[in-house]
């Protein structure tokens, strides 16, 4: 071939052809191979919700201790008065009993709170008119 | 087409990217598929090819940046594709993808889906006796019929370059041509 110049020729194209009604199902095996959304998953293992239960656990928790401390000690206080009540009035054991099972340290300590002045006794007794027949009765 | 940057939020909007997308598949997969044809030489290839250049058009769409033009990006794409396509097929066959066009060239005779002259084998021939650069800025021009601007845009190459390596290509076809 002599002389040839792409300009001057005609078109050349490709020759390439394309199995008929190619493009009419192109788009739809596009559209089946695009990636899918994943499909959401509501777990009952939710970070946020497990959050909330955390948070309700815990106040729970902490208003109940003041109503778990009163009820407690409400219930000591109880027991020690029920105590007191039954050594008062209900039991036999005699002063001497008693005194017998306190330790010295424990009986120095009443000493203590009974050691009055005695000038304190006499002014008690001068103030005091009605001593005389007290003591004569 | 509408403005581009309407339509690229469409695309992303996930309720009316569906249709949006197709809209984008009518509109580029002839254009993409002569593209692509004219590097991959045969229609299975091309078909591939292109299913694969528009799932990566659909995965990359919310990192298009918009700094070139929709279309630009969807043949640059096409064209990495297409190119890693033939590279790959070279290399499983144990070949160099310019001994691997020479043969597909040579197969396009029995090829169901070519309906080619004389000249028109004459001038694929030619075409896969160049260097791979300059085989696709020859396609892109006379085949594919692109401006030198939308090239470049493309190709990212300049468009001085771009016409030196096309007026090369036609220089070393016509020789060849005349040659044979």
């Amino acid at each position: 071939m002599k002389d040839f110049k792409l300009d001057n020729e005609p078109k050349i194209t490709s020759g390439f052809t394309i199995p008929e009604g190619y493009f009419d199902t192109f788009q739809e095996k596009v559209l089946l191979r695009l990636p899918k959304e994943e499909p959401k998953v509501i777990s009952i293992f939710n970070r946020k919700k497990n959050w909330y239960f955390a948070t309700a656990a815990i106040l729970m928790i902490m208003l109940s201790i003041p109503l778990f401390n009163n009820y407690s000690t409400q219930k000591e206080e109880v027991d020690t008065q029920i105590l007191e009540n039954y050594i008062a009035y209900q039991s036999t054991i005699s002063q001497d009993e008693i005194v017998d099972l306190l330790e010295q340290e424990d009986i120095d300590k009443m000493k203590m709170e009974l050691n009055v002045d005695d000038r304190e006794i006499e002014e008690a007794l001068k103030s005091n008119s009605n001593l005389e027949e007290y003591i004569i009765n | 087409m509408q403005d581009e940057k309407e339509f690229i939020q469409e695309l992303l909007n996930p309720k009316t990217q569906n249709a949006a997308f197709q809209k984008l598949l009518l509109n580029y997969q002839r254009p993409l598929y002569s593209h692509i044809r004219n590097i991959v030489l045969n229609h299975d290839d091309a078909d591939d090819v292109l299913q694969n250049t528009f799932i990566k058009v659909f995965q990359y769409l919310k990192d298009f940046k918009g700094e070139s033009k929709l279309f630009s990006w969807m043949y640059r794409i096409a064209t990495n594709e297409a190119i890693t396509f033939i590279n790959q097929k070279a290399k499983k066959n144990g070949t160099t993808s310019e001994a691997l066009q020479t043969k597909l060239v040579d197969n396009l005779k029995a090829d169901v889906y070519f309906d080619g002259s004389e000249i028109q084998i004459k001038l694929q021939k030619a075409i896969a006796s160049l260097p791979q650069k300059q085989q696709l800025v020859f396609k892109m021009k006379y085949y594919e019929e692109i401006k030198y601007e939308h090239m470049s845009e493309i190709l990212g190459t300049s468009v001085g370059a771009l016409k030196a390596s096309y007026h090369h290509a036609v220089k070393k076809i016509e020789e060849f041509v005349k040659g044979n």
